[in-house]
């Protein structure tokens, strides 16, 4: 233990008072083996009940801790205080986002994103629970697995200037989830996506500035996962112009 | 600029991203760059066809811009552009390095390897053409 | 939200991927050629003269090549240019650069077989 202190400027928007976000400073105990969430809960408890944000799992999983730190966004769960002591650390809402309170954000938009791009399994025909699950091989599995590690951080659209730019763009989770479900062997929802993921609001607003990619805590590759989508639609429409008589 | 959602609920503050937005980040500024080097490569394409065109006009009007490029306005044009050329090359063949899979059985070549290949074929084309012209 | 599917954007990334490779692979060595190489004096200025060009450029071969090597970079431009007008905040006139950047790379495709097989 030591009696050291480490100063946390929060950003904070009280919407019935406040006409503009502006920062707080708290000065607080350091603890090495604090993370940054530890950090707000210890202010939540002890010095200012005011402060609101999100958080659940503290392991990185739920991913509803995503904050910019220092302007970077972060799991403000996975985010070590001892990376930025002695300086202080700088908690603000992710970025891109509207602001609801203080670092709250509003996930209306990504929710209608995600909805959007159908990201479950769509069969053709569901066939009855008693004839057992639908299997898949281990190869099969290793085609997609790494887009099914997003955990909906939302850390992806922060630090991608397009949706900064332009709201309407569906994005990097929502597009890598629907790369997820292309790729799955038991999913037949290619179809029924296609319209979604490549329309105008889709994989052609993305310019591969590959923040997305960067600021993954689970390294799903967002922008890998939208590339790739452009090349495959892109090679079936030239076949679908070159060989009209090859089927869609 | 900001503007508030005030349509039902609590007001929702939306900040917009400024215009300079590029050159706020490391990452984002050599983004715009990598986009800034096809300005520069386009430039050249269309000096080039320039340069075909004025071939078609006879020797004299031909040698006088052949000599023109040696003025310090065209050479300096030409380093930026090279500079910026070399960029697209690289970032280039590190984007398709994280766009196509190249696998042998269940080996995944590593994207590094892949960067390196194309680089090691572009220098060896780079050769076989600057052979050609310089072949009398 | 209505989504619906982009008929004309495959089409011009398709181009501008095409045009990206040509000008990774081609570009800087002309560049180099052309624009230094030669006015620096580190190669026989003959050797892209007159004479010897307008000999090299008869064939047909060499004709091919040209015009891919000036057209395609033009697409990849026009792309990454109408994009980028849009992300330094030009928003407003989102249809017309569109119409602008590949417009201009039409027109200069058409300028390219022009010169390439009438005047040369």
């Amino acid at each position: 233990m030591t009696d050291n202190t480490i100063t946390l400027s929060v950003a904070r928007y009280r919407p019935e008072q406040d006409s503009e976000p502006h920062f707080q400073d708290y000065e607080i105990p350091y603890r090495e083996d604090w993370v940054v969430l530890d950090a707000l809960n210890y202010i939540k408890d002890y010095v200012d009940d005011s402060v609101t944000y999100r958080w659940s799992c503290r392991m990185g999983v739920c991913g509803s801790c995503g904050t910019m730190v220092n302007g970077e966004p972060k799991l403000t769960c996975a985010t070590f205080l001892r990376e930025y002591y002695p300086n202080p650390v700088r908690v603000e809402p992710l970025n891109n986002f509207g602001v609801v309170r203080d670092l709250v954000v509003d996930l209306d938009d990504f929710m209608a994103k995600l909805t959007a791009v159908k990201p479950y399994i769509v069969r053709d025909d569901e066939k009855p629970v008693e004839e057992g699950e639908y299997r898949q091989t281990p190869e099969e599995l290793a085609e997609y697995k790494q887009f099914s590690l997003c955990i909906n951080c939302m850390l992806c659209y922060s630090a991608c200037p397009v949706y900064g730019l332009e709201g309407g763009f569906i994005g990097p989770a929502a597009l890598a989830l629907a790369h997820r479900y292309n790729l799955d062997s038991r999913d037949k929802g290619n179809d029924e996506r296609a319209h979604v993921i490549a329309s105008s609001e889709g994989i052609w607003e993305c310019t591969f500035v590959g923040e997305c990619s960067v600021v993954c805590p689970k390294n799903v590759d967002p922008a890998a996962a939208i590339q790739r989508t452009k090349v495959a639609t892109t090679q079936s429409w030239f076949k679908s112009i070159l060989m009209p008589w090859a089927g869609r | 600029m900001e503007r508030h959602d005030q349509s039902q609920g609590p007001k929702i503050h939306r900040p917009e991203m400024s215009p300079t937005w590029w050159l706020k980040k490391r990452s984002y500024f050599l983004f715009m760059m990598r986009e800034l080097s096809s300005v520069f490569v386009a430039a050249f394409a269309l000096l080039l066809l320039y340069e075909l065109f004025l071939l078609s006009k006879g020797p004299e009007v031909y040698g006088l811009f052949q000599e023109s490029l040696r003025r310090p306005g065209f050479i300096l044009f030409y380093v930026v552009a090279f500079v910026f050329s070399v960029y697209h090359t690289v970032t280039w063949f590190q984007a398709a390095a994280k766009i196509q899979v190249v696998k042998l059985g269940s080996w995944t070549m590593p994207g590094w390897m892949m960067t390196a290949g194309a680089l090691v074929a572009w220098a060896i084309l780079s050769g076989a053409i600057a052979g050609y012209f310089l072949a009398a | 939200m209505n989504y619906k599917k982009d008929t004309t954007e495959p089409f011009w990334w398709g181009m501008f991927s095409a045009g990206g490779v040509v000008a990774a692979l081609f570009i800087p060595i002309h560049i180099f050629i052309d624009g230094l190489a030669v006015p620096l004096g580190l190669m026989d200025g003959r050797q892209v003269g007159f004479e010897r060009m307008h000999a090299l450029v008869a064939h047909p071969a060499l004709k091919v090549y040209l015009f891919v090597l000036i057209v395609m970079p033009l697409y990849h431009a026009a792309h990454r240019i109408r994009f980028s007008l849009y992300e330094l905040g030009m928003r407003e006139f989102r249809i017309s650069m569109g119409v602008l950047c590949y417009g201009g790379a039409l027109a200069a495709t058409a300028g390219a077989t022009y010169v390439l097989m009438k005047v040369l």
